[in-house]
């Protein structure tokens, strides 16, 4: 019997190749994107879950307290990890780790780039559980000279070779050994991919160096005791930085835990969290239902439609002595068919889709087999099978109640019911389409506004390289032969790059600082020719001296924001002390962005110090750029002959701080793009159905003279109706949603209503043109085919 | 008014050809009562249907008003309906999401006929079709007889100079068939063509030339005077 109902229900499926086509396409799509934002989120969610002692670590963390403000950051001393062994019980294991971005390391004259690499000790490996493919987890980071390699790290330098033992020349450290190869972990916050891990001993310190207490560079985990709640240690923690820096000191350590890093962390000077936060997978989870349920609005309108053709042949099956169960199997058997055909034909698609989506997403590789995916990916497809089947039981539920003499005697009327479910279901795909369309288009204009802002310097045509310890003590000489060519005007150099906060300190000693007021500031130091390399605007006084040793470390310039807060009427000639920096403004700077202009304008204090730099910025004119980067190349060859580093141009390090925005603009882009295909294939089978219901209607209309124009009409306005209901839903929700997000910005665009009026002109403009295809078929057939057979 | 030369029209499904009209010659003059009869499938409707424009030719030539149509378009020959050529089909085929005004105003409606000049056209003729206390209700709320009678006033409404009815009586009972024959009857004396497919020879009998088709063929034609009720039987003429 049952065979009997699975050839019945492939037939039919068959049979039925439009509806079969829109609804497993449309199932098949939504279920992949699903699938594939699922794992996604899944691996976001399981990060740092894989430690052994995941839930025992805890990173330490710094809360400076200025007046009012609190400002919680990322960073302890080194020396921290240590005392907190000593000094309370309850902490099992403590380390400190210092990170820095790439470097190079070169094995057999090749120099192979290492895009992390980690300071640390070998408690580094018991508090964590990285699995040592070779060498040993206990001596790895003995040696003073010890490198430790990731699986990745090593095959791209040693390719099939064993690296154990294996010396390698590290950039400005020399020569290392490989003690270990750790596998690959990609689920951590601590980003290793093709990195490296050395001993704490070869970290090279900032300048000026001060005490193992001063430095707050550093990152500090510990390891609790199994049943040690981190809440007393917390509060004992509140009061350390009193007993180690003194009473007067307003700061507090406190303890994260490690699985908050990743998702959760408000921290500043945070650069091991993701590059996004919990309220975006939020948002993202948010995207694929929305998408799921567009897909599943489809199968259900269809189902309920197509149901709708097949009364009387249900009832034949009744009268043949079927009973309602017998009934209700036949059209379930249909429908499980079909959500079968329809979820295989989506993994398949994940399958296809798993490489570009990778691409997209960058930070991890996602794989569909991996053996905890696989127990996701089966309690994922037997919840969204379910569902569907259930949603399939609807109809099969009312065609089965039906009374066969009902039936037979063609009393059935279209149930009203069923018409407003179906409408509002079409209403609610619309609403979600219109919805993203309006977030997309806000979303993209904010990231073309970030990207085009004025930043206050002409970010445009600048290049930087950083310094080698030969390039900078040969800089003043490689500064004139840079300036000899003829498309390079300016020459300076930074401390940093002005896409990143720069360090901040408190600052409460100004001349004129009559109220004792303090404020954080920010600092940087640069060399003499920065204000005009940048192309900035000193407002009031002077710019620096082109020759360093005349105001070096004495002369300081502020931008406009520091003088608001500062309070002073008459900056120029002001004093001015704090850590590092002791002397007088001669000159305000314009405000300009150093960072990304989603935060607000801070206060800024420069500083002449060219030994504290550390990167080149050049100005060059425009044109011919590949001869003037190899122009630069030679000259640095020159004065380092192992010199590796290509120059690069600063729009791009300016635009990476814009990678969320821009991950976000192709995730709206790819799902409005997906939520628009899945509407329309809903909205062409759902037009297809009811031109195919209204046929005879067509017919007759056009024999009592009903032009082509007035049928498609017909045909159309009950679906542009539901469209604009959508509009009218989508267009308060987007606006409240676009507003908060746009909070996050202290720089923002206003909402305007171009995004809204595009948005549903699109939706309009794709509605007519597919419910208009089905129209204008029905509406140029003979009337007479439809009358024939009556 | 009608003209067919060589008139054919070859339907082709799942490659089985059927040939449903077969070089039929005939005319219609203007106010001729035609009645069209012959068994099941011989093509009396597909000759109504070209005849009406509702569908087209496969070859052979036909004249509506001495234009020839059988190469027009779908949108041609809507055109050309509009306003010329009422129809009653045997299934009355009414919509069944209008109520019966509704259904009577339709033609109007596509004719661009004002609101005030339609309420007033449908409601005459809902007055002489004896069926102002149905004009609110629904298809499937009234009789077979009723419902024929609106699709007759829904064929009359525009003042059409042809009617076209495909078996306009099959589905009804004598007394209502009756009924819509003397309307049909009553339009013909008032100057409107009739052109009607029918199996019964009673009611062939009211018009005043029969025409009868077997297997796409026009066997014999019957020209009468209108009031020499005498017949030849159906099974003479075919044999």
């Amino acid at each position: 019997m049952f065979f009997n109902y699975f050839k019945i229900a492939f037939r039919n499926i068959r049979r039925q190749k439009l509806y079969t086509i829109i609804n497993v396409s449309g199932l098949a799509i939504g279920v992949a994107t699903s699938i594939l934002i699922l794992l996604f989120i899944y691996e976001e969610l399981t990060t740092d879950k894989f430690h052994k002692n995941a839930d025992q670590i805890y990173r330490v963390y710094t809360v400076m307290e200025d007046n009012e403000k609190k400002l919680p950051a990322a960073l302890t001393p080194s020396a921290l990890a240590e005392a907190l062994k000593k000094d309370y019980p309850e902490v099992t294991d403590a380390v400190c780790v210092a990170r820095v971005g790439g470097d190079l390391i070169q094995y057999q004259n090749k120099w192979i780039t290492a895009e992390t690499i980690y300071y640390t000790y070998s408690s580094f490996f018991d508090i964590f559980s990285f699995t040592f493919l070779q060498g040993s987890r206990t001596k790895a980071l003995v040696d003073p000279d010890a490198i430790v390699l990731t699986e990745s790290l090593a095959i791209k330098i040693f390719k099939q070779e064993n690296p154990i033992g294996k010396r390698l020349h590290v950039r400005e450290l020399g020569e290392l050994k490989v003690t270990g190869v750790i596998k690959d972990q990609k689920n951590t916050h601590l980003r290793l991919a093709a990195g490296a891990i050395l001993p704490f001993g070869l970290y090279k310190k900032p300048q000026p160096i001060r005490g193992p207490w001063q430095h707050f560079n550093y990152t500090t985990y510990v390891l609790l005791q199994k049943h040690a709640g981190p809440e007393a240690l917390n509060q004992k923690l509140a009061d350390y930085p009193k007993k180690i820096f003194g009473p007067e000191v307003k700061a507090r350590f406190q303890l994260q835990p490690l699985k908050s890093i990743w998702l959760h962390s408000h921290l500043t000077y945070d650069f091991l969290k993701a590059p996004y936060d919990i309220r975006v997978i939020y948002l993202i989870l948010t995207v694929a239902a929305f998408i799921l349920i567009t897909a599943r609005v489809n199968y259900v309108n269809l189902t309920i439609a197509q149901s709708e053709t097949r009364i009387a042949e249900a009832g034949l099956h009744k009268v043949m002595g079927a009973s309602r169960m017998q009934v209700i199997l036949k059209y379930l058997t249909e429908a499980i068919l079909l959500v079968c055909i329809a979820l295989a034909c989506a993994i398949i698609l994940t399958e296809i889709l798993l490489p570009g989506f990778n691409h997209l997403i960058e930070i991890k590789k996602l794989d569909l087999f991996e053996s905890k995916n696989t127990v996701l990916l089966i309690v994922l497809l037997t919840i969204i099978g379910l569902v569907l089947v259930i949603s399939g039981t609807y109809p099969a539920l009312f065609i089965s109640s039906l009374q066969p003499a009902d039936i037979i005697r063609r009393q059935m009327t279209a149930n009203p019911k069923r018409s407003v479910l179906r409408k509002s279901l079409v209403t609610t795909q619309f609403t979600i389409t219109i919805m993203l369309m309006i977030a997309t288009f806000s979303v993209y204009t904010q990231l073309k506004y970030m990207l085009t802002k004025d930043l206050g310097y002409k970010q445009q045509n600048l290049l930087y390289l950083p310094m080698s310890e030969k390039v900078r003590q040969g800089y003043g000489s490689l500064k004139e032969n840079f300036l000899q060519h003829k498309r390079i005007s300016h020459v300076t150099t930074v401390l940093n790059l002005p896409n990143w906060r720069w360090p901040s300190e408190e600052l409460s000693e100004w001349e004129g600082n009559t109220t004792g007021k303090k404020l954080r500031i920010y600092h940087g130091s640069v060399e003499g020719d920065f204000i005009d390399t940048f192309q900035m605007q000193i407002v009031r006084g002077t710019n620096f001296s082109q020759k360093p040793s005349l105001q070096s470390g004495s002369s300081l310039l502020v931008n406009e924001e520091a003088v608001r807060q500062m309070g002073l009427k008459e900056p120029i000639g002001k004093r001015l002390t704090m850590w590092n920096h002791d002397g007088r403004i001669i000159g305000v700077v314009k405000n300009f962005h150093f960072n990304n202009v989603k935060y607000k304008l801070d206060p800024l204090v420069l500083k002449m110090d060219p030994e504290e730099t550390r990167i080149v910025v050049l100005r060059i004119l425009p044109g011919n750029v590949p001869e003037i980067i190899s122009f630069i190349t030679d000259n640095l060859q020159r004065v380092d002959p192992n010199y590796a580093f290509e120059p690069e141009v600063l729009t791009e390090v300016l635009n990476q701080m814009y990678a969320l925005e821009q991950k976000m603009t192709q995730l709206f882009i790819y799902s409005t793009f997906l939520a628009i295909l899945i509407s329309c294939l809903g909205l062409f089978g759902l037009s297809a159905y009811t031109t195919v219901k209204k046929t005879k209607e067509i017919a007759i209309r056009k024999v009592c003279g009903a032009t082509t124009i007035r049928i498609i009409m017909l045909l159309s306005v009950e679906f542009i109706k539901l469209v604009l209901i959508s509009n009218l839903i989508a267009w308060p929700v987007a606006y409240f949603a676009l507003n908060y997000w746009l909070r996050n910005y202290a720089y923002h665009l206003t909402l305007t209503v171009t995004p809204f009026l595009v948005s549903t002109a699109l939706a309009l403009i794709i509605a007519i043109l597919t419910v208009g295809y089905q129209a204008s078929k029905a509406a140029r057939a003979n009337p007479v085919d439809a009358l024939r057979y009556e | 008014m009608l003209q067919t030369k060589n008139l054919s029209k070859i339907f082709t499904t799942h490659e089985v050809e059927t040939t449903a009209l077969n070089n039929v010659n005939f005319e219609v003059q203007e106010g001729e009562f035609v009645a069209v009869m012959g068994p099941s499938g011989c093509g009396k409707s597909t000759l109504l249907h070209i005849a009406g424009m509702l569908d087209n030719p496969t070859n052979g030539e036909y004249y509506f008003m001495g234009e020839e149509v059988s190469g027009y378009s779908e949108r041609k020959r809507a055109r050309l309906r509009k306003g010329n050529i009422g129809f009653v089909f045997q299934s009355f085929n009414l919509i069944d999401e209008l109520t019966v005004f509704e259904n009577i105003e339709l033609p109007l409606l596509y004719l661009g006929v004002l609101a005030k000049d339609r309420n007033k056209r449908v409601d005459d003729i809902l007055e002489q079709l004896e069926l102002v206390p149905r004009k609110n209700h629904f298809p499937q709320q009234i009789s077979g007889g009723q419902q024929q009678r609106v699709a007759v006033a829904r064929a009359l409404i525009a003042n059409p100079r042809v009617i076209l009815a495909d078996e306009p009586t099959g589905n009804l009972d004598s007394s209502h068939g009756d009924e819509v024959m003397k309307l049909l009857v009553d339009l013909n004396e008032n100057g409107t063509t009739v052109i009607m497919v029918t199996h019964s020879p009673a009611y062939a009998d009211y018009a005043n030339r029969v025409i009868h088709l077997f297997d796409g063929h026009i066997v014999t034609e019957n020209l009468k005077d209108k009031y020499n009720k005498h017949m030849q039987p159906l099974s003479e003429v075919t044999g």
